[in-house]
């Protein structure tokens, strides 16, 4: 018969206290644990909210197309509004221009959307190029009319030179493919060759960063940011395609 | 030693993903934008990740350094710079030239093929600190001992 104060219960005794230490102990760390790891989900979560609310992105207040900053194809009344804020040296520009040139020239013809084209100075820390272009199409725009700077404009993209190009194209080149899509040399080459534009190119760049525009392409669909949830250049075209057509 | 080589481990890689975080958590936009240039994810999880990554990589990055449940924090950081291997990786394959946004820009890049070589160095060796630690996560210098009390031994 074991007696309640026998060596044997007195350490099993000890034992039983010991091993509920132990779970106290477990159950402390754990807890400790756990309020450790769900204060780095709130700052995680919080953090991500804020990101998520500091993106400005899509906010942008651009006037309607129709402005005297671009270039619009396509009737006023059609019933979509697409803006593409661009820089003619911007890679992603050049991309989204390749697979919506035809598209959305088709739209515009068949009635389905006004488009306006905004380029503007965004890449200005690769040189003068982006300045010169810009300028040359205003150039064009305003000596040649709208179709001849329609075809300027997808020259410029289609021979749009790479961001560490050098030398970019001269200003003589500037000239020969204005004068390819239409226009007569004598009426651009002083105004290219002179950056006789540079104030266009200068408001229709504050005009692009005042409407909140942070990069390039920047599309707008019906004055709401477009393309948010793009996986790449190629999706936010074929996005913007399919919601034009 | 060993305890040592981990506290080398925990700041290396810690101040590493704090950099890297703080160098883009002031531009959400270009975050995303840098995220989309990899053409790896689908179009919705382009934002999310954009404004998680810089958030994840402070808050691992500070808890490598403080020794801040140091296994998880390790575990962390290797499925990010596995992560990063693999986008690197994958956008080298096709041919995509682009800044890798580790540290803030991002977007397309002429030349960055001659970069990936070296960032993907870059992250296999944070990937390999990182295993470090999670296959020994008792260093010096830590929060971990202090916070989280080492059970009573038996006997």
């Amino acid at each position: 018969m074991t007696k309640k104060n026998s060596p044997a219960a007195r350490a099993e005794r000890a034992a039983a206290a010991l091993r509920e230490q132990q779970r106290q102990e477990a159950r402390r760390r754990n807890t400790m644990v756990g309020a450790v790891v769900g204060i780095l989900l709130v700052v995680v979560v919080g953090g991500f909210l804020w990101m998520r609310g500091s993106d400005s992105s899509g906010d942008i207040d651009a006037p309607a197309a129709g402005s005297d900053r671009g270039l619009a194809i396509g009737d006023p009344d059609a019933p979509h509004q697409v803006i593409i804020y661009e820089d003619f040296l911007c890679p992603f520009c050049g991309q989204l221009e390749d697979a919506t040139r035809d598209g959305l020239a088709e739209a515009a013809a068949a009635g389905d959307a006004y488009v306006e084209y905004r380029p503007f100075v965004l890449l200005d820390r690769f040189g003068d190029y982006s300045e010169r272009a810009t300028n040359a199409f205003a150039v064009v725009l305003d000596a040649s009319g709208p179709e001849v700077a329609k075809q300027f404009h997808d020259l410029l993209f289609s021979n749009q030179p790479a961001e560490d190009a050098d030398p970019f194209p001269s200003d003589d080149e500037l000239v020969e493919w204005a004068v390819e899509a239409g226009a007569t040399e004598a009426d651009v080459r002083p105004g290219i060759e002179g950056l006789e534009q540079q104030e266009w190119v200068e408001a229709a760049t504050d005009a692009a960063t005042d409407a909140g525009v942070q990069g390039t392409p920047t599309v707008l669909l019906d004055g709401e940011a477009f393309g948010g949830d793009a996986s790449s250049v190629e999706d936010l075209a074929d996005s913007l395609l399919d919601a034009v057509q | 030693m060993r305890e040592w080589v981990g506290l080398l481990a925990r700041l290396a890689t810690g101040a590493v993903w704090i950099g890297a975080g703080i160098a883009k958590l002031g531009d959400s936009y270009q975050s995303v934008q840098a995220v989309r240039a990899y053409e790896l994810l689908p179009g919705g999880l382009v934002e999310p990740v954009g404004y998680l990554l810089p958030v994840l990589e402070v808050v691992v990055g500070a808890a490598l350094v403080a020794g801040l449940l140091t296994r998880g924090a390790a575990v962390l950081s290797a499925l990010l710079s596995v992560a990063f291997v693999v986008g690197i990786s994958s956008a080298w394959a096709r041919g995509l030239e682009i800044d890798c946004g580790c540290f803030g820009g991002g977007g397309y890049d002429p030349g960055a093929a001659a970069h990936y070589p070296w960032e993907i160095a870059r992250d296999t060796a944070l990937l390999l600190a990182s295993l470090f630690l999670v296959r020994w996560p008792r260093t010096r210098l830590a929060l971990d001992p202090v916070l989280f009390r080492v059970p009573t031994p038996v006997g």
